[in-house]
């Protein structure tokens, strides 16, 4: 345990220390089919030039508020922790059914569960086998570059070591040819900004609501 | 076959056979209709049936696909464990018996499949071949929904539902359920339809049969059923379910027309045989109805006709509240009313109204059941003398009083059983024939009670009364002829002015005689059957017959001579005494002249009852006859009874003065009898007083007739008046008459009647009739 802690700490120096030598703004602007701002897109870039890039070790908290998974989408990098914490008053049973990083566990109300991620890049789909409209959705990436779009559709990744990169864009209700849409991008020394427009319209986006209105989860 | 019974019945029968009928022809005419109604109802039905079952299958399919495509460990293990997932499938698939079960991940993929087999009794599960091989119908999973199919497999037809499977709203993957559409299923319907039901399928140009209930396979005619056709002696019923784009699906239904009829018919077999029982059961019960009603009506016949015929002691039973039992109860009221009028009009038959003594009825009864008993009994037959008298001069009413007294007291008195009154003044008594009760101290007991006048206002009545008696059995053992022999005697105590008369055989002849003199004697005036009897009156002075006293004789056929005394009153009753005083007259008339043409002149006498003064026109006939005969009236003398006279005084004075003015010589026969006063004697316009022979008789022993007969010829001659005296029969009678001063006399002693023959020839050897001394020498 205690080597770790040390490397950590060590970690957390160097990024500091390299970003003050190195960094360059990648502006990204995700727009819809129709040309309008997409907010929460995901947004990446995977090195294409074994760049050495530092873990990502910000701790990722999904919450579980009002029987709905906060925030709907959530990116990480494999290997790193994500902390499922339920706000709610009544219990969870969140699973993942799908793919490498399958897992299930029951979390009592007000109580928290660490889930690891396993070191496989893939979407992983989530729900509750309680409250069936949940729906999650946490992307785990190979790359520490990652964020979402804000309201205006705009992201920046700060890109600390130039050379060439993938971005690529994720939602799991776009509907384009591929699951992604990846753009190959070479990062010099200076910002730069690149805009992206989907070629189809975006699925309707889950509201994660009880379409059933059962009255009586409000009281239990 | 009137009878109340046979008419309620027959009613019901009527009325029975009428609702039967008209329930048949109703049944029967709608019996077609109904049929066919049947058919469309039941076609119509097993469509509905089909469709529900069938949609019911394809709805439970869909949910319980919904339902396990909610199950978590299907999902755990979708994408993972094939053999768990295939378990896991199975145990859903048990739950509904479902003949299929399948998963398709998201890819299309067949991930899991399992087929239920049915090899004859084996069951068995087998993995499907369509694993791991690509859905054959992609477009179906377009949508994530649940979705309801048709589905081929190996040649069997399915119907399959599939349902999403999703975490939150991603679709990662189905799952379906089927269930095979076989002949299980075609039996299915058969058992609830009762039709055969056949699956077709057509794909290209071919119908191809997927189930059938039927054992043997008719294609053809099920092909024409599902074409739309439907064929002759069948009813059919077919749906199309198209659900490939190349491929129909359809269900045909049938049965043979003939089959169903045959059950309906059996119905109608059923409808007959219940209207015949039906028929049959009312008919019974309509004829215990009618007996039941008309049992009691019987019963109250029956019990009627025991009253009707005289039974009133019958009471009809009173059998229930009824207005039967109503009647019952009337008829008795009726009963027992007409029972008292009977007894009332009993009473009043055999009792008389105003004494409310027994009458005649009741003594004919009782006289008949004397008779029975063969009880030795006297009839005392009363009469009452000189009501009449009393009823025209004080009234009826005072009369019946009398009568009411008389009754009272007979009935009071002892030694009688009994008293009935015959009516007015008749009354029988019955006296039972005692050892110590004679016939006189029953007489005087009778005259005791009757002893004392009636007292009316200031008037003595007196109530006198005669009997007639007769006696059972010693005058006769009929009661009827009894009591006509008690009547005789009665009659005579009349006739004779007596008070008491025992039956006696000889007052009895003459009263048979009388009734058949009495019917001889209309013929005996015609049928000169009359002839005259003379008898001389001999003139006591001059010794001389001068006068001769005509006496009629009837010469009956057989009876011979009947005397005057017999058929005079029978001439009065029968209203001919003025034809025969007419024929005597004129025979009295024709005899005096034929005497005249001898050279005997002779007065002729002649008598003439009352009826005769009486008669208006007896006047002018005696003296047309006299004009005619050109005989002087004083040649003949007509002789009037007292009694004749003192019946209405002032007529036959009247009539007598007319004869006395015409000259005829007028004597008052019988004298002495009749009870006429003095003062009527002195008004008669007459000539002679004849002095009747009872006084003359006994006048040799008898000194008070002596003094009677003296007296009364003083009397007449101080009157103006001569005198004759009849029946002198000695001598001693002739002379002493003759001394007294009697003008003339008539008896057996000088000559009995004689007719006319005889007479004369007693006329010759009295020639002469110098004078009576010479009679008596």
């Amino acid at each position: 345990m205690f080597p770790k802690l040390i490397t950590k700490l060590l970690m957390v120096c160097i990024g500091i220390g390299s970003s003050s030598v190195y960094a360059a703004d990648l502006r990204v602007k995700v727009l819809s089919n129709t040309g309008a701002p997409l907010a929460d897109m995901v947004v990446y870039a995977l090195p294409l030039e074994q760049q050495q890039l530092p873990k990502n070790t910000d701790k990722l908290v999904i919450e579980q508020k009002n029987k709905a998974f906060a925030p709907y989408i959530s990116v990480a990098q494999t290997g790193n922790v994500i902390l499922f914490s339920n706000q709610d008053d009544i219990t969870h049973h969140i699973y993942s059914v799908l793919g490498k990083n399958k897992f299930d566990f029951v979390i009592r109300a007000g109580k928290q569960v660490r889930q690891k991620i396993v070191p496989s890049a893939e979407e992983i789909l989530m729900g509750c086998n309680i409250h069936d409209w949940m729906s999650g959705y946490y992307l785990a990436v190979d790359t520490p570059l990652f964020t979402k779009t804000d309201s205006a559709g705009s992201a920046v990744l700060k890109i600390t070591q130039p050379g060439k990169y993938s971005l690529l864009v994720w939602h799991p209700q776009m509907q384009e040819q591929t699951d992604n849409i990846s753009r190959e991008v070479t990062v010099t020394g200076d910002d730069s900004s690149l805009s992206i427009q989907l070629s189809n319209g975006m699925a309707e986006i889950p509201d994660q609501e009880n379409s059933d209105g059962f009255d009586y989860l409000s009281t239990y | 076959m009137k009878s109340l019974q046979n008419k309620i019945f027959l009613f019901f029968v009527l009325l029975l056979l009428v609702v039967q009928s008209i329930g048949l022809w109703t049944v029967l005419s709608g019996k077609q209709s109904q049929e066919e109604q049947e058919i469309a109802h039941r076609l119509a039905t097993a469509k509905t049936i089909f469709s529900e079952l069938y949609d019911s299958r394809r709805d439970y399919l869909t949910a319980f696909a919904r339902t396990a495509a909610k199950d978590y460990g299907i999902k755990q293990i979708f994408n993972e464990d094939s053999r768990s997932l295939l378990v896991a499938l199975n145990n859903h698939r048990k739950r509904i018996d479902a003949d299929l079960v399948m998963t398709i991940n998201d890819q299309g993929i067949v991930s899991g499949q399992l087929l239920l087999q049915r090899d004859q009794a084996e069951v068995k599960v087998r993995r499907g071949a369509e694993m791991d091989s690509a859905f054959k119908h992609p477009n179906w999973l377009q949508k994530a929904q649940s979705q309801a199919h048709l589905y081929q497999l190996n040649g069997a037809l399915y119907q399959l539902s599939l349902s999403p499977i999703k975490v939150g709203v991603k679709t990662i993957g189905w799952v379906g359920f089927g269930f095979q559409i076989d002949s299980r299923l075609a039996k299915r319907y058969k058992m609830i339809t009762g039709l055969e039901t056949s699956f077709m399928l057509n794909q290209g140009q071919q119908w191809k049969m997927i189930a059938s209930s039927a054992e043997q396979q008719q294609l053809s005619l099920v092909e024409q059923i599902i074409k739309g056709e439907s064929p002759e002696q069948y009813i059919v019923q077919s749906q199309l379910i198209t659900e490939f784009n190349n491929a129909q699906f359809g269900v045909a239904m049938y049965a043979l027309r003939a089959d169903l009829v045959e059950v309906l018919q059996g119905r109608w077999w059923q409808i007959l045989i219940l209207i015949a029982l039906t028929l049959v059961l009312s008919l019974a019960g309509a004829y215990f109805i009618a007996a039941s009603i008309t049992k009691p009506i019987k019963l109250l016949v029956q019990q009627v006709k025991t009253v009707a015929s005289g039974d009133y002691n019958q009471q009809i039973k009173q059998f229930d509240e009824s207005e039967l039992g109503q009647l019952a109860r009337e008829f008795n009221v009726m009963q027992s009313a007409v029972l008292s009028r009977e007894q009332s009009m009993v009473h009043l038959a055999n009792h008389d109204p105003l004494t409310d003594l027994p009458n005649r009825n009741m003594l004919m009864t009782e006289l008949a059941r004397l008779a029975h008993s063969t009880a030795k009994f006297s009839i005392y037959h009363l009469n009452f003398s000189r009501l009449t008298e009393v009823n025209d001069t004080l009234g009826h009413d005072v009369g019946d009083k009398i009568i009411i007294e008389a009754a009272t007291r007979l009935v009071k008195v002892p030694g009688f059983a009994n008293v009935f009154h015959l009516g007015a003044d008749e009354f029988i008594l019955l006296s039972e024939v005692h050892p110590d009760l004679n016939q006189q101290s029953l007489t005087d007991a009778i005259e005791t009670a009757l002893e004392t006048s009636y007292e009316h206002r200031d008037f003595s009545l007196q109530m006198q009364c005669r009997i007639g008696i007769a006696n059972y059995p010693g005058h006769c053992d009929n009661v009827q002829r009894l009591l006509q022999m008690a009547d005789t005697a009665l009659h005579h105590t009349r006739r004779n002015r007596l008070q008491l008369q025992v039956y006696t055989a000889d007052l009895e002849t003459n009263t048979v005689e009388r009734l058949s003199l009495m019917n001889d004697f209309k013929n005996a005036v015609s049928g000169e059957q009359l002839e005259l009897h003379y008898q001389p009156k001999l003139d006591l002075r001059s010794g001389i017959v001068t006068h001769m006293e005509a006496l009629v004789r009837w010469r009956h056929p057989t009876f011979g001579l009947v005397p005057p005394d017999k058929f005079i009153p029978i001439a009065e009753q029968t209203g001919q005494i003025n034809a025969l005083t007419h024929w005597v007259f004129k025979a009295a008339v024709d005899q005096y002249r034929l005497w005249l043409q001898q050279g005997i002149d002779l007065n002729i006498a002649v008598n003439i009852s009352a009826q005769d003064l009486r008669n208006p026109e007896f006047f002018d006939y005696i003296s047309d006859t006299l004009k005619s005969a050109n005989v002087p009236a004083n040649k003949l003398t007509l002789e009037v009874t007292e009694s004749a006279v003192v019946e209405d005084p002032k007529a036959a004075i009247a009539v007598l003065q007319k004869f006395k003015d015409l000259g005829f010589c007028l004597s008052i026969d019988d004298y002495g009898t009749g009870y006429s006063s003095l003062a009527q004697l002195k008004q008669l316009p007459v000539h002679e007083l004849k002095i009747d022979r009872s006084f003359v008789q006994k006048l040799e022993s008898d000194n008070d007739d002596q003094i009677i007969v003296r007296s009364t010829i003083e009397l007449a001659h101080n009157m103006g008046l001569t005198v004759v005296a009849e029946g002198i029969e000695d001598e001693f009678v002739l002379n002493w008459l003759a001394e007294h001063g009697c003008e003339k006399a008539q008896g057996y002693f000088i000559s009995r009647p004689q007719p006319i023959a005889e007479l004369n020839k007693w006329l010759q050897q009295q020639k002469g009739f110098s004078n009576f001394k010479q009679l008596r020498g």
